[in-house]
């Protein structure tokens, strides 16, 4: 097991590595120049050449990648061309909103769609597993922004009884979690589908492994089947996806943050796009990347604890 | 269902005695059949100014006056004052130093942290004392000699504004101090400044190298006019750009990067421009909200007070009750460029061509909803200065654009037309490519990212066709300097290099009448008018909403002054 943890831990640092030097040189890779957005029509000459030199970009491309990579191994990710702020100042301030959005959207998911998924293979093609099915579809097909704008009309606008836009302060914990009740549907909408399929189809194959039917055979209760036994190794498939959704959720935030208007790293990387505002988009990616690459090395992780026949596999690699 | 109808009685009765508030009540009206006009007159009938009591407006919103007591019989009491102002920001701060400010939400949040020697009057162009108990300029306009206001205080405890804060400021902007800085807005004192002598405390002299006659337009009553205190930007160094010191009626609290930015009111505030201002809002806050969509709904559910709304939902505020949409016009021009020295726009008479080719009434009213004031010149009448009224207006003329480009021996033309993504204008570029196939002209549309489409230098001259629009500060230069021969491979993308239009440029910016300045500028736009590399197509309005109960400040140019807004 040993092994096996240090082999999945050193495949990610190879990948964050990776990661830190596509980052690097992909300011180049981009069309538009940062200094004209960043400074506009007034900027001089000289002005340019001082913000094109603080920015590196006047500097040789290795050169650049490399300075970002030693940077960010120091923890230094540069500061914000435009404010002067540290860039890691700006993710502290951004991140714990998108990851408090993105685990609360990722529980709400696995609560809700974890129980349907199960429920609806005890009883295949019956009624409710067929309510359950169309479901998850319209629940997967239904885009976030969409499923949020609807949000929004019914529970803010229509009832009144949620807040439309921000996140509010932390310092206020009730409100809040008021502020992150519709964002976290909006977001978590498509995953409770996608879960529900998952966690459906997987038990389904476990269901008709010989060791089910043997519980059954010995007389075992079918809640003690459907939840000790079969969704233990059921569940699998779902925790690797879960690992990805993890990141992507991060990612893919933006969306909802900027119909809620809430702080967050998407609405952050998007905006310093379009300013071109490189070292935050850096910074921020970064972050995104090694969330990613956390939440994977958690997921390989957690298989060899959920099926000791991983463990073994690892140990005899 | 009519007025007399029992239950809408009973729901008139019921707001007037407060059981429901205005929310309810409209929702309730229209949910019995009242037409929201009707709803909205009984609403005014019950005094209008009922509280907002519950639902989602939070109490210090600013939703309305909130008078105890307030029906049809009550006694009209003053209006209270909400705990904070909450404003919508289209997008977020992100330096609040006068020097190197990016953008106009930093100036309109800034403008309630500074102050300047002089400002103009809400509302108008006209320039008053704000920190200056006097302000003179010499006979030859190179010389303002002021004298400040006695015991100015500056926030946060760094002691009274002085002339030296003044000659600070100016200078610093100018590139004049040591170390220099490169400010972005250098432009507005250089090279036309040469110092600024310190008399005394509180007196000195504004000396120029030459007469500058967008001073008191451009450069004195806006952020470049700011002063700032000189101690407090050698402490704070790079910190100042994000917690800084001024001396307005409202001192920096915080920023939370893409959240809010909070200003308070400053408790030791001099008031010297209270006079003008004298906002009641112990804290304002200001909410980055790009999305027009989010804004909207933000100000609908009264999250927020005050803010740009999007032209597709005026309508939708105008007609509640709730709400008021103001107006404002903006010096800011969005046109068609053609670039004149690309082999295919070479001829004057392809250009005249495409000018009588395009529909503009067309591309303002499918791409602003008909909302924008149509262009023909570049200086609009709000500018107060450079209006050209006779300027002609190019209809569209299909047979005279054909007959044109037939003169011209042109035939199956094929052109690009390159445009980012602005508001309106993918429908913009879509009119254009239809009305120029009529004439015979094929158009190949390549929209851009914003960064894309302003990098500047040489590649430019690849440029065919392209839609753009400028901002700009209250004075015909800003509007000018952009197409003059210097600004060929920058900013001139219509690449015309015209000398006369270079001279009176140059000229009017050291000319002290106004009216001869304005006269050059009108000149000036006669000579653009004939190279026919451009056709004009709006002034942008800026429209903002706000809730009953708040009467917003705007400037002629369209933005608005957080600190001068009051309670209705």
């Amino acid at each position: 097991m040993g092994r096996y943890v240090v082999q999945r831990i050193a495949l990610s640092a190879i990948v964050v590595l990776l990661s830190m030097a596509f980052l690097g040189v992909f300011a180049h890779l981009v069309p538009g120049d940062p200094v004209t957005v960043i400074l506009g029509p007034r900027a001089s000459e000289a002005l340019s050449q001082t913000v094109r030199a603080e920015m590196d970009l006047d500097k040789p491309v290795p050169v650049q990648v490399w300075n970002f990579v030693v940077g960010a191994l120091q923890g230094d990710l540069g500061n914000d061309f435009v404010s002067g702020l540290p860039v890691t100042t700006l993710l502290a301030a951004s991140l714990p909103h998108t990851v408090i959005l993105a685990v609360a959207s990722l529980g709400l998911a696995v609560l809700l769609g974890v129980p349907l998924g199960v429920y609806a293979a005890t009883r295949p093609n019956g009624w409710i597993d067929r309510i359950t099915r169309v479901i998850s579809v319209s629940l997967i097909t239904l885009p976030a922004f969409v499923g949020g704008l609807f949000l929004l009309l019914i529970f803010a606008i229509g009832l009144g009884v949620l807040p439309a836009i921000g996140a509010g302060n932390f310092s206020d914990p009730v409100d809040y979690a008021r502020r992150l009740i519709l964002p976290t549907v909006a977001l978590a909408a498509t995953w409770i589908g996608y879960i529900a399929r998952l966690v459906r189809t997987s038990m389904l194959e476990v269901l008709g492994q010989n060791y089910i039917r043997t519980a059954r055979a010995v007389g075992l209760r079918d809640r003690v089947i459907f939840y000790k036994y079969a969704l233990k190794n059921a569940i699998i498939p779902t925790v690797a996806v879960l690992g990805v959704g993890l990141g992507s959720l991060l990612g893919g935030a933006v969306f909802v943050e900027v119909i809620f208007s809430r702080p967050g790293l998407g609405t952050l990387i998007v905006d310093s796009i379009t300013s071109r505002n490189f070292p935050i988009v850096r910074g921020a990616t970064l972050v995104i990347a090694l969330f990613f690459v956390l939440a994977n090395l958690l997921a390989d992780l957690s298989y060899g604890f959920l099926d000791p026949r991983i463990r073994v596999q690892g140990q005899s690699a | 269902m009519t007025n007399d109808d029992p239950q809408v009685q009973r729901l008139v009765s019921d707001l007037v005695a407060r059981r429901i508030d205005r929310r309810q009540f409209v929702r309730l009206a229209l949910a019995l059949g009242v037409s929201l006009p009707v709803a909205g007159a009984l609403l005014a009938a019950c005094g209008g100014n009922v509280p907002a009591t519950t639902g989602a407006v939070p109490a210090s919103s600013g939703a309305g006056p909130t008078a105890a007591g307030a029906g049809p019989t009550a006694t009209p009491a003053a209006p209270a004052v909400p705990a904070k102002l909450t404003l919508r920001l289209i997008s977020d701060i992100a330096n609040l130093d006068p020097a190197f400010y990016p953008a106009s939400v930093d100036e309109a949040v800034s403008a309630g942290i500074y102050e300047g020697l002089v400002a103009w009057k809400p509302g108008t162009f006209e320039v008053v004392n704000q920190l200056a108990a006097t302000f003179e300029p010499s006979a030859d306009g190179l010389s303002y000699e002021f004298t400040l206001k006695e015991g100015i205080q500056w926030q946060k405890g760094y002691g009274e504004v002085t002339a030296e804060d003044v000659k600070f400021s100016y200078e610093r902007i100018a590139g004049l101090t040591t170390p220099a800085i490169e400010s972005p807005y250098k432009g507005d004192w250089s090279p036309h400044l040469k110092e600024v002598i310190v008399k005394d405390k509180l007196s000195g002299t504004i000396v120029l190298k030459e007469p500058f006659a967008a001073l008191m337009r451009s450069t004195l009553p806006t952020p470049s006019g700011f002063i700032l205190s000189k101690k407090a930007v050698e402490e704070r160094g790079d910190k100042f750009a994000t917690d800084p010191v001024g001396s307005g009626p409202y001192e920096f609290v915080s920023w939370t990067p893409k959240e809010r930015a909070i200003l308070k009111r400053f408790a030791e505030y001099s008031g010297a421009f209270a006079e003008y201002i004298g906002s009641p809002f112990p804290e304002i806050h200001f909410l980055p909200i790009e999305n027009d969509s989010a804004a909207d709904i933000g100000l609908e559910t009264g999250e927020i007070d005050f803010g740009a709304v999007s032209v597709a939902n005026i309508e939708r505020f105008e007609g509640n009750p709730e709400f008021e949409v103001k107006t404002a016009p903006t010096l800011d021009y969005n046109w068609i460029g053609m670039n004149q020295e690309h082999p295919k726009l070479k001829d004057i008479r392809v250009r005249q061509a495409i000018r009588l080719a395009v529909d503009v009434p067309a591309m303002i009213d499918a791409a602003f909803e008909g909302r924008y004031m149509r262009a023909n010149a570049i200086i609009p009448e709000n500018m107060g200065l450079g209006y050209w009224a006779d300027a002609p207006q190019y209809d569209r003329d299909v047979a005279a654009a054909k007959a044109l480009l037939q003169e011209a021996g042109v035939s199956g033309l094929e052109l690009s037309f390159t445009y980012t993504e602005e508001t309106g204008s993918k429908v913009l570029a879509q009119i254009v490519q239809e009305n120029l196939a009529e004439v015979g002209i094929t158009v190949t549309l390549n929209i851009v990212d914003s960064a894309a489409f302003y990098e500047l230098g040489k590649k430019l001259r690849e440029r065919e066709l392209f839609y753009v629009g400028f901002v700009t500060q209250p004075d015909p230069s800003w509007s000018f300097v952009w197409f003059t021969c210097s600004q060929i491979d920058i900013w001139n993308w219509q690449y015309w290099c015209g000398t006369e239009f270079d001279r009176l440029h140059f000229a009017a910016l050291k000319e002290p009448d106004q009216a001869k300045r304005g006269e050059m500028y009108i000149e000036m736009q006669r000579l653009w008018d004939a190279q026919a590399n451009v056709v004009w197509v709006s002034f942008p309005t800026n429209f903002y909403g706000h809730r009953t109960g708040i009467e917003p400040a705007i400037t002629p140019h369209g933005r608005f002054l957080p600190h001068a807004f009051r309670v209705a």
